[in-house]
Parts: structure tokens; C-alpha cells; sequence
């Protein structure tokens, strides 16, 4: 069973079509339904990349025409030696530290004890989920109420009850944290839905047979639950790993990236349209870039490699 | 089917093309083709969201009423370095807005990287403006190597607003009414310390948290009255601070807190709301907040800020009406009429909390008797603006990375010693990076 659900579909071999009128129809066909993304693709994503690319070896500036002058690596080297590209990578890390494991771990507890839940499931899902569709703006501006020193919603909670609240979002200790907060409540629902939706796809009988085996609910969440969702699993930490590494709204719109917060995405905005230096803002997206590559492309080498393991 | 379905596409082609020329004239088809929306439309962007912002809508109704209701678009985005990267962008991207707001500490880079219309003495006369009509140094200030690019509208600067009532409970008033004057930073303390005592939760407030400009500007005050000379040099390709002024500023705006006179907790908005509740004696915040403090009916009044140390010094800013580049080369024409009619109405604007430095109207007996902003006149000859750099100005980088560490060390975060080590090496780096522009 565990096979089935975890193996590669199969390609059909191929077999040679002796019809030949239909057959070039049918290899020309999936590449015009293509082609209206593939044109996007390229003119969006592809390009643009491309001349990043080029871009991150000039000194081009925003307000002067044309790419500037070739510097070679200068750019790449100003970059390495550059403590602020540094520590706002720090902060990207930090955050990401600071959301990816809770992010993952709490939204399949909760979907678990969800799953479980008779009367009332659909309160929950919506409550969960509610906060996933507000726009940032929103988020930002809720929380910066609520976070505010002093008079704030949750300085003055915690000053009924003695505590000295610091202050959240002006403070380095906390600043990265309090945002790390606000991002788990507003997010978790996303990957809250996608571990209910394939909790909902495991079948009951296992439950049953395992139940007939003497299993209790902590075995049968063990044993049947969690190696099944092994794969939404991979999935929601590889969505969630990108996702945190590419943060930016948040943390702009609540502390415009003070208090040892801003994020590296952040850097590359007021390095490229802030402060006119297009190439070197280009060449540290670019670094970045070959980063996340780096981080997706050995998380999915660790994942394939342990979907093998589960094969066998 | 087939033939259903290649109808319907049919159909929707044939909608599409229908659509875009029926579109002709709408925002969508003149963005496309690139034909001036509305050619008797002055587009405007400013970046007053502040208590300001209110003000100049008035202004504002004021040039629909003379020039028809269709006659301005008036745009405000958030301050700071958002603004300044749109518009930036947009004339970068060539769909700029007729005449913009440009602070002038904001004005020379503008003006040096090509993104405004420069202002030639025949425009000038043509609209009826001359450069004797205003302020002499907020003009001089706003020429860049001799060439105007801009219209400077106010001069907004820190000022020390205070609570009369309080005040008043602690001797602080004359006869009249008005703040007996301070000078010198004991004297200054002693009279927060009295304010406490006359029942008020705290003697001074100022935006502290999530706000590096405010920082800045009152850093920047600090330090140059302790006699700091500028921050940057060179037109900002070498670090001039004074680094045992600057940590001395610190440790001494750090005391305030550790004195219980002031609070380390407040924002830019917090600040103005404490003080508006009747909490605080004093507020240390821009001019421009005074409508807002009008609006919540506590009796408060303004004044300079007093010089506490060796020289007299405040920061200020100045706003500037600019017009920015056009491929077309079409001059600013109706824009620029606009902007004469927006100094001529200053006296509006001067209810803002800023001083007008168009001379009809600063000079005029209404503004002369328009207490309390005209009482804060005298900061117009200690002002201090932004040193110059491609990285300087409102809202800008040197701003908000100087601003960060100083709420740092305002906070007790940092040491003055270790904030003002991460000041210069940040700005080190900036000086070190050649101008983009």
C-alpha cells in the first residue's frame, strides 16, 4: 500500500503508432497549448533572469542610461565584503529558523487533532484558515495595533498582569520574533489545509485493521498517520522553506527592516530602486538566487533519496 | 463541438477588438498608447499623510473650486524612502506626475541624476514667479550649481510643543501665557522635572520606536548643538562625525529615559497621542504635527527648541514643488500655474504647523499674528539640513541606518560607544560606494 501511494507513475512504453496523420497532430498540439505560458514564461521569468544576470557584472544605475560600466566580479566582491548584505542574510535565516519547523510541526498537529474533531470541524478549518487570506497590509496593520509599546493590545494584557511588556517590533531581542509570531498566525492555514486535505485521503481501513490489531490512538497516529503523510510533509517544508526564504512584506510594511530585521530581499529592494544601484542589486539576487537553488535542490536530493528508502 | 468552440473564440476575439476601441480615452488605453489622460489635468504627488495632509486637501478644493472639478489628481503615498522610489520610478519609466513634492535635502540628487525639468528664469517669468518672492536662503538652498529646479513651499522643522495647562501648574509660563525661555540642558531637565511634579506622567515625549527619521532629526539637533560638525563630508564620500560629540549626544538623550523624564517606548504616533491625552508636558516632534494636536483640544502652544548646549541648531526640512522630467520636453506649463496657486494659499498650509517662505504670504499681517506657528519663526536662522550625499536626505539611507542605531542607544540597547561604531561603519560603507547618480 505504502508503495503504491509513494511510486513514481509509471511510463507505458512506447509503443510505435503506425498512423501517421494523427501522430504529428498529436506532437504539435501539447506544445501550442504550451505556448501561450511558454511566451510568458520567457518574456516574465526567463529574460528578466538573463538580464539579472548580465546586469550584476555592470555598474548600471537606475537613473542613467544604459548598463554602466563592466566591473567583472566587483560587484560580487563589494557584496561579500559588504556587513549589511551579511547580516540581512542573517535575518533571512533567522526568520526562516524561526518559522519553518514551528510552521510545519503545529499546522500537522492541528490538522491531526482536527481530523479527529466530529461536531464542529468546519469552525475549525475556517478559523484556521481565515488569516491565510488577508493581504499583508492588513496583517501588518492589525498586529502593529496589537504590538504597539505601551498602549498596545498586548502590553496592556500583559500589564494587567504585571508584566513589563518590551517593546515588540523596536526592540532586536524581539523584533525578529514578534514578526515570526505574526507570520505563523497569519500563514499557518495554507499548510494547515494541504495536511487535512491528505489526512482525508488515508484510508479508514487502516484505521480499522490496525484498531482489530489491538493499536491505540497514539500507535495508529504513529504508525499509520505520520509515515503516510511523509510526502505532504516533503512538500509543505519544501513550499515552506521558500516561502520563508523569500520574505519581505511583512517585515517592510511592519518595521521597514529596523531592528536587525530586514530581510535579504529587502537588501536587494533599497540597494536596486531605493538607492539607484541596479547592478549590485542584481548581482545580490543573483547570489541569493544560486543559495535557494542550492537549499531546494538538497532538500530534494535528501527527500528522493528517503522516498528510496521507503520503497524498498 | 468543434465548430462551437472555434465560434466562441471567434466571438471573443471579436469582443476583445470591440473592447480596446471603445477602451480609446479610458486610463487603460491612454497607459497603453501613452496620450496624456486628461490634457487640463494637473497630476500631483505628495507624500502628506501626517497631520498635514489635511491642510493641503484644503488647498486642494480650493484650486477645484477656481479650475473646475476636474482640474487636479492629487495623489499622497507613504513618506519616506516609498515615496521617493516611486517617484523616482515613474520618471524613470516615463509616466511621472505633472508636479510632485521633493524635500530639498532630496532636491539636488534628483535634480543632479536628470529626473527634473530644470526651471529657467523665462518659465519663471512666464508663470509670474520669481526667485525674490521667497525666503533668501530656503531659495538659495534649493538651487542646484546656481539653476532652480524647484519651488520651495515651507520650512518644517523640530519644535518643542508644549501643554500650557501643565506647563503652567509648574511655573514654566510668563504673564502673557508663553513659554518662559529655556536655555541650557540643566535648565531644560529642571523644567521637565517640574512638569512631573505638577502631575504630569511624563515630562517629555518623541518617537523613539519604528521611526529612524525622527531619530535622526533629533540626533542630528543634539549633536550639532553639543558642536558636532556635519556627519558626512565631500558631498558625502568621507565621514566627518565627530564620534565623542555623537556618543555624548547619545549617552545624554539615553538620561531622559534612565531619569524617568522621558519614555523610550513611544512611536511616531504613540508620541503625538500621549501628548495630545494630556500625559506629557512636552513633545519633541515635527511641526507638521500641529493639526493633529489642534484636532485633540488639549491647550498646548509651540516653541523653538531650546538650545541646551554651546550653539543654537534645530533640523529642519524644507518641501519643494518639483517638476519632473518629460520625454515629450513639453515645460511644466499648467503645472506650474498650479504651483503658484499652491504658494499664493501657504497661508493654508501654514495652519500645518509649518512656516511659509513664500514671502506674500510669510510677511502678510495674517501669518504675523498666526500664533503659534509664528512663534517658532525664529528656528528658520538655526535651521540645519541634511549634509549632502547621494545617499542623504528625507526618508533616506544615511536616515533610517544613522536613526537605527540611535533608537538603540535611546532604548539602552547600545551603548553611545558601540551605536556610534555601528553609525560609522555604515555610513563608511556609503562613502565608499561611488554615486549611482
Amino acid at each position: 500500500m505504502t508503495a503504491a501511494t509513494v511510486a513514481p507513475p509509471r511510463t507505458p512504453p512506447s509503443t510505435s503508432d503506425t498512423t501517421t496523420t494523427p501522430r504529428t497532430r498529436g506532437d504539435a498540439a501539447p506544445w501550442l497549448f504550451l505556448a501561450p505560458f511558454g511566451v510568458l514564461y520567457l518574456l516574465f521569468v526567463l529574460g528578466p533572469t538573463a538580464y539579472g544576470f548580465v546586469l550584476s557584472f555592470f555598474d548600471t544605475s537606475l537613473v542613467r542610461p544604459g548598463l554602466g560600466d563592466a566591473v567583472g566580479f566587483g560587484n560580487f566582491t563589494a557584496l561579500l565584503a559588504s556587513a549589511d548584505f551579511w547580516s540581512s542574510l542573517g535575518n533571512t535565516v533567522r526568520f526562516t529558523l524561526f518559522t519553518t519547523p514551528v510552521l510545519v510541526v503545529l499546522s500537522l498537529v492541528l490538522a491531526v487533532l482536527v481530523n479527529r474533531v466530529g461536531r464542529g470541524n468546519r469552525v475549525f478549518r475556517f478559523a484556521f484558515f481565515l488569516p491565510y487570506v488577508l493581504p499583508s497590509a492588513t496583517v501588518a496593520l492589525i498586529w502593529m495595533f496589537i504590538l504597539t509599546p505601551d498602549s498596545g493590545g498586548l502590553a496592556t494584557v500583559l500589564g494587567a498582569v504585571g508584566v513589563d511588556a518590551p517593546s515588540w517590533l523596536g526592540d532586536p531581542d524581539w523584533a525578529m520574533q514578534a514578526i515570526a509570531g505574526v507570520t505563523l498566525w497569519w500563514t499557518l492555514g495554507f499548510n494547515f489545509v494541504l495536511y487535512l486535505a491528505a489526512l482525508q485521503d488515508i484510508p479508514r481501513e487502516l484505521y480499522e485493521a490496525a484498531a482489530i490489531d489491538g493499536a491505540g490512538p497514539w500507535q495508529q497516529t504513529a504508525r499509520i498517520t505520520f509515515p503516510l503523510l511523509h510526502r505532504t510533509t516533503a512538500l509543505v517544508t519544501a513550499l515552506q522553506l521558500i516561502a520563508s526564504l523569500k520574505v519581505f512584506d511583512q517585515i517592510y510594511l511592519m518595521t521597514m527592516g529596523a531592528a536587525d530585521t530586514r530581510p535579504v530581499l529587502e537588501y536587494v529592494y533599497d540597494t536596486g530602486f531605493t538607492d539607484y544601484r541596479v547592478g549590485a542589486a542584481s548581482a545580490a539576487s543573483m547570489l541569493y538566487f544560486l543559495l535557494i537553488l542550492l537549499v531546494s535542490g538538497l532538500w530534494l536530493l535528501a527527500t528522493r533519496r528517503r522516498d528510496r528508502e521507503v520503497i524498498r | 463541438m468543434t465548430l462551437n468552440r472555434r465560434q466562441a473564440l471567434k466571438a471573443m476575439a471579436l469582443g476583445g477588438t470591440a473592447l480596446a476601441t471603445a477602451a480609446c480615452g479610458s486610463p487603460l488605453a491612454s497607459g497603453l498608447v501613452a496620450t496624456p489622460l486628461e490634457p487640463e489635468k494637473v497630476a500631483f504627488w505628495n507624500l502628506w499623510s501626517g497631520g498635514d495632509g489635511a491642510r493641503a486637501q484644503q488647498i486642494f478644493e480650493r484650486y477645484r473650486t477656481a479650475r473646475g472639478a476636474g482640474s487636479l489628481e492629487a495623489t499622497t503615498l507613504a513618506w519616506g524612502s516609498p515615496y521617493y522610489t516611486k517617484l523616482s520610478l515613474s520618471i524613470v519609466g516615463g509616466r511621472p506626475p505633472d508636479v510632485a513634492v521633493c524635500h530639498l535635502s532630496r532636491l539636488s540628487n534628483f535634480a543632479r541624476a536628470g529626473l527634473l525639468t530644470e526651471l529657467t528664469p523665462a518659465m519663471l517669468r512666464g508663470a509670474g514667479i520669481d526667485g525674490a518672492q521667497f525666503d533668501t536662503s530656503v531659495w538659495r538652498s534649493g538651487l542646484v550649481d546656481g539653476r532652480a529646479y524647484g519651488l520651495p513651499v515651507d520650512i518644517g522643522a523640530l519644535v518643542l510643543y508644549y501643554n500650557t495647562e501643565i506647563c503652567g501648574r509648574a511655573g514654566l509660563l510668563d504673564a502673557s501665557g508663553r513659554l518662559k525661555p529655556i536655555t541650557g540642558e540643566a535648565t531644560f531637565r529642571a523644567a521637565l522635572a517640574a512638569t512631573r511634579e505638577a502631575g504630569a506622567r511624563w515630562g517629555l515625549v518623541s518617537p523613539v520606536i519604528a521611526d529612524p527619521s525622527s531619530n535622526w532629526r533629533i540626533f542630528d539637533t543634539v549633536y550639532t548643538q553639543m558642536g558636532g560638525q556635519d556627519v558626512l563630508g565631500d558631498n558625502g564620500t568621507r565621514v566627518t562625525m565627530d564620534d565623542r560629540t555623537a556618543a555624548e549626544s547619545l549617552r545624554w538623550l539615553r538620561e531622559l529615559t534612565t531619569a524617568g523624564l522621558s519614555p523610550d517606548t513611544a512611536t511616531d504616533v504613540t508620541s503625538v497621542s500621549l501628548f495630545a491625552a494630556g500625559q506629557s508636558a512636552f513633545l519633541v516632534h515635527g511641526a507638521w504635527q500641529t493639526p493633529t494636536i489642534v484636532d485633540s483640544k488639549v491647550p498646548f502652544s509651540l516653541a523653538p527648541v531650546p538650545q541646551l548646549f554651546e550653539r543654537p541648531a534645530v533640523f529642519a526640512d524644507s518641501h519643494a514643488l518639483v517638476f519632473p522630467r518629460t520625454d515629450s520636453g513639453d515645460g511644466p506649463g499648467r503645472a506650474l500655474g498650479f504651483a503658484k496657486f499652491f504658494l499664493e494659499n501657504t497661508d493654508v498650509w501654514a495652519q500645518g504647523g509649518s512656516l511659509p517662505v513664500y514671502r506674500p504670504v510669510l510677511e502678510g499681517s495674517w501669518f504675523r499674528d498666526y500664533e503659534p506657528v509664528a512663534s517658532t519663526a525664529p528656528t528658520k536662522d538655526i535651521a540645519i539640513y541634511d549634509p549632502p550625499a547621494w545617499y542623504s536626505g528625507a526618508g533616506s539611507t544615511m536616515q533610517t541606518s544613522v536613526g537605527a542605531q540611535v533608537a538603540l542607544a535611546r532604548q539602552g540597547l547600545a551603548s553611545p560607544e558601540d551605536a556610534v561604531r555601528a553609525i560609522r561603519d555604515a555610513l563608511t560603507g556609503y562613502a565608499a560606494t561611488p554615486s549611482p547618480l
